[in-house]
């Protein structure tokens, strides 16, 4: 018999399979995210409680927007997972931290990762692939051998094997970058007249585009080639803007700029947020940058707003309405079926695309753009962050007692 | 309001040299926003070569003014620049609270509170006990001057110029360096934080306003932290660096800077405050919450001296929790009087996070109790049994740690070595016995200053700051010795003494 956890994961999924476009309606969306909300209130316990103790139970929250939204700082320290331990198959950890004892931990049971496949699947075909075009898919990155708690080496792997041509595969090993390796990859599918999709992490790419021009290498990639990335830096390669992120795929690679993507994806969501760039007229004006305007599109089944954590706490609204005016990201994603599917995150966005009255145009009808990691200003004088002091540590008195949430 | 500043300084007659120098200086524009208010900041960045004109200047001032002068009328003259900008009235003063609180954050409450903390200790009768702290007479740094310990005569100097780099975590504090620099004779050049770059013009503009020959050894300028040539001049051209800041600037500092400059670093440090069981009564529990949560509150917790936690000792009169509770009450009132800095949506993100996981715990059992954290992210209170030390995140997050004893204190506290600074001690009235026994723990742990509650921000100007003699590590000595140490092993070297009839030596 099917449990209430596979039950609401088929209806998402049947959910996901109907949309395009912007999807069916806010309220469509709404009822499925409530009902969502109602179970995983029975069936997580630290977001029980924390949803009790902030006087937030499905019984007095009747509109999606108000679903309480779980700190991505509390996947450091709680099990957040629908369902009994035995169940969990697969646990994804966050990486990029300093420090090891702080990393997100996330859970998935085989039905779980089924609907992310879905979810991730779904997202491609509309967004990176959808002129229907196969590509060999060259991915920049560990596969899932070398990097079993990666979920973005699990997203690739599921898009390789969903949409990639004969030849597609991990560039990376364990040894790290080998360059020669990849150029080798690449002149293959030039030859070839192969279309490829590059995708990796951000960081590695920018490696990869500094180790290309140390060796004066330049492609010029078959027409319906493309880039994804995802990522950020994280401190591994130097960080540059995504204005010249795009200039330098340009350079080194000859692909147009409209195909080089950024995806935002995080540990603790099973979808993905890609990067929608149009060259309409009106977007490109407003957006006063390029020839092309790019904003992050949420799928129909992740509805997304910017909050003002000043606000949050008061009695007044936390929603960010206005474009251009900076607030957290905050995502309601329905393939979060067995962890909360309301993630508050501590990264800064924009609403892009502003209304005639300047209301901005919400993530169905517009986009937002990250505009980075909030993080409090550097360690001002002799004062000390905590982000610093615990890079100061040692190992051993970096744990707080825990190593991260077990369940 | 004056919506375009300037943030640095110049002696008019160094800007008169300066200008027939090509390409001397380049204006740096910058906005400060917040909310609806703007402020343009223009900042007279030096080239290198002006930089080591600028340098040459100040040395020369140095000479010709601050030699000259005694240290008692140097003083006479910080106390005058204290006194007016004790004064609520005075027009640099307004106009630094409203800038300085546009360009921070802070509150127009704090920035004008953080200027009574700092100028009060900033007067006449500081500076001379200051200098007689360190030096033993302030006179000897205008003559050869008896002395009796050594049988002869001493004399100290000052540096030339000191170079100064400054941070912004306290606003108004940069005057200090200022005031140690011309205690000492010493000609000042200093490098303002883009962070807060305002306090310190105005103060040279003080000093100017009472001795133009006095603020003509001063010069402010800024350079961005990057621009290695300028800060390859600034190092060349001074003979004695102090520097504020954090972490990676001191360490990138210490790299960068020549091996023979000799350096004051004032780097990261953090404080706490310790309650113990008999200090802690229902008569004086409301009073004593009060002075923690003012020493929690003041700089918005963002100065080194700021405690990070308070460790409260368990069984006594009145619990860790009802003392954490009356803090929230004084919290409350202390964010009413001294409002807390307007934060930006990323700092704000942090303390959001933070009271979310907070909650979280509480709810799920752990032994954490959220006493008060209002919406508004004024301030947080929370109790927290026995866990292992964090640093705080600052923007008044009070923890209360209950402990059972000193010796579990020193084992939670253990962290914090290399770091810890400031200990509030709160110890029954007259009880020497604990104030030794908890003094020499602490001191054991690295502290540098230990005071009653209520007084954390404000450290004397006699203070060691970092434990260090700030003034006395400037100066050089000179020694006239007039006896062969063996004399002073005679039956009676104070006759000895008396016999050789030291007077001044001019």
């Amino acid at each position: 018999m099917k449990d209430e956890a596979e039950f609401l994961s088929e209806k998402v999924a049947d959910w996901m399979n109907r949309a395009d476009g912007v999807g069916p309606p806010d309220s469509e969306f709404g009822a499925l995210a409530l009902d969502i909300f109602q179970f995983q209130f029975r069936a997580i316990e630290p977001y029980r409680k924390l949803c009790q103790r902030l006087g937030k139970t499905p019984d007095r929250v009747d509109a999606w927007q108000d679903i309480p939204a779980v700190s991505t700082n509390a996947f450091k320290h709680f099990c957040l997972f629908a369902g009994r331990p035995e169940r969990i198959s697969r646990t994804f950890k966050s990486s990029g931290t300093s420090n090891a004892a702080h990393c997100s931990q996330s859970y998935f049971s085989s039905n779980g990762l089924k609907l992310m496949d879905i979810a991730i699947e779904r997202n491609a075909a509309r967004m990176l692939f959808a002129e229907g075009r196969d590509s060999r898919i060259l991915a920049l990155a560990p596969s899932p051998e070398y990097a079993p708690a990666s979920i973005m080496a699990y997203g690739m792997s599921r898009l390789i094997q969903k949409y990639g041509l004969k030849g597609s595969g991990f560039l990376l090993r364990a040894g790290g970058m080998d360059v020669g390796w990849i150029t080798a990859a690449l002149d293959d599918c030039v030859a070839q007249e192969v279309p490829v999709s590059l995708i990796g992490s951000s960081f590695g790419f920018v490696n990869l585009f500094d180790a290309l021009k140390d060796a004066g290498r330049k492609f010029a990639l078959a027409p319906g080639s493309r880039l994804m990335h995802a990522g950020g830096y994280k401190g591994r390669s130097r960080e540059i803007d995504p204005k010249e992120f795009i200039d330098l795929a340009s350079a080194r690679l000859g692909l147009p700029d409209e195909r080089i993507i950024n995806l935002l994806g995080m540990t603790e969501l099973a979808s993905q947020i890609y990067d929608q760039v149009s060259s309409d007229k009106k977007a490109v004006e407003a957006s006063h940058t390029s020839t092309t305007t790019r904003f992050k599109k949420p799928p129909p089944w992740v509805r997304t707003l910017l909050i003002d954590p000043r606000r949050a706490g008061l009695d007044e609204s936390p929603f960010i309405t206005r474009a251009n005016q900076a607030g957290l990201l905050r995502h309601f994603d329905l393939a979060n079926v067995e962890r909360p599917l309301a993630i508050q995150t501590d990264d800064l966005g924009e609403w892009r695309l502003a209304q005639e009255n300047g209301d901005a145009l919400d993530g169905r009808r517009g986009g937002f753009e990250v505009l980075g990691r909030a993080r409090s200003a550097e360690p001002r004088g002799c004062s000390i962050s905590l982000e610093e002091f615990y890079r100061l540590q040692p190992a051993d008195a970096r744990r707080n007692g825990k190593e991260g949430a077990e369940c | 309001m004056l919506n375009q500043v300037r943030a640095c300084w110049l002696p008019p007659q160094l800007d008169d040299q300066l200008k027939r120098l090509s390409n001397a200086r380049a204006p740096l524009v910058r906005q400060y926003s917040r909310d609806d208010e703007e402020v343009t900041v223009v900042f007279d960045v030096l080239s290198p070569n002006a930089l080591s004109l600028t340098c040459s200047f100040l040395r020369d001032r140095q000479e010709r003014v601050l030699r000259e002068k005694s240290v008692y009328d140097i003083a006479q003259v910080l106390d005058l620049a204290a006194q007016r900008w004790l004064d609520p009235a005075y027009e640099l003063r307004r106009q630094a609270i409203q800038q300085i609180a546009l360009i921070t954050g802070f509150s127009a409450e704090m920035v004008g509170h953080s200027i009574d903390l700092e100028q009060k200790s900033s007067r006449y009768p500081h500076l001379i006990q200051a200098l007689s702290s360190e030096l033993g007479d302030p006179a000897y740094l205008d003559s050869f001057r008896p002395n009796r310990h050594l049988g002869g005569y001493s004399r100290a100097h000052g540096p030339g110029l000191i170079g100064a780099i400054f941070s912004s975590n306290i606003p108004a504090l940069p005057h200090l360096e200022v005031i140690r620099a011309l205690l000492v004779k010493s000609a000042c050049l200093g490098r303002v934080s883009r962070n807060e770059p305002i306090f310190l013009s105005l103060y040279a503009q003080t000093l100017f306003e009472i001795d133009p020959e006095i603020a003509s050894c001063l010069a402010v300028t800024y350079w961005d932290h990057d621009d290695q040539s300028s800060e390859a001049a600034f190092f060349q051209g001074v003979d004695h660096l102090v520097a504020y800041g954090g972490t990676a600037q001191i360490d990138r500092l210490r790299a960068t800077k020549p091996a023979a400059l000799e350096a004051t670093w004032h780097g990261h440090k953090m404080g706490l405050a310790y309650v113990t069981r008999e200090a802690l009564t229902q008569d004086n529990v409301e009073s004593l919450a009060n002075k923690i949560s003012y020493d929690f509150s003041i700089f918005d917790g963002h100065a080194c001296l700021c405690p990070q936690v308070c460790l409260v000792e368990k069984d006594g009169e009145v619990s860790p929790m009802a003392f954490a509770e009356e803090c929230a009450r004084q919290m409350r009132g202390w964010a009413a009087r001294l409002p807390p800095r307007r934060l930006e949506v990323s700092d704000a993100s942090g303390k959001y996070h933070l009271r979310e996981l907070y909650l979280m715990r509480e709810s799920m059992g752990e032994p954490v109790r959220v006493i008060d954290a209002p919406g508004d992210l004024s301030y947080m209170v929370v109790w927290e049994d026995n866990q292992a030390f964090a640093a705080s995140p600052g923007d008044r997050f009070l923890k209360v740690v209950p402990v059972s004893d000193v010796v579990e204190a020193e084992a939670y506290l253990k962290p914090l070595r290399g770091y810890l600074q400031n200990v509030a001690l709160a110890v029954p009235d007259h009880d020497l016995a604990v104030y030794g026994e908890l003094g020499r723990k602490f001191a054991a742990l690295g502290a540098s200053r230990i005071v009653p509650p209520g007084i954390m921000g404000t450290p004397s100007m006699i203070w060691h700051h970092d434990g260090m003699p700030c003034l006395g590590r400037l100066v050089r000595w000179c020694d006239y010795e007039l006896l062969e140490p063996e004399a002073l092993l005679n039956s009676n070297p104070e006759a000895l003494l008396d016999g050789l009839q030291l007077g001044d030596l001019q």
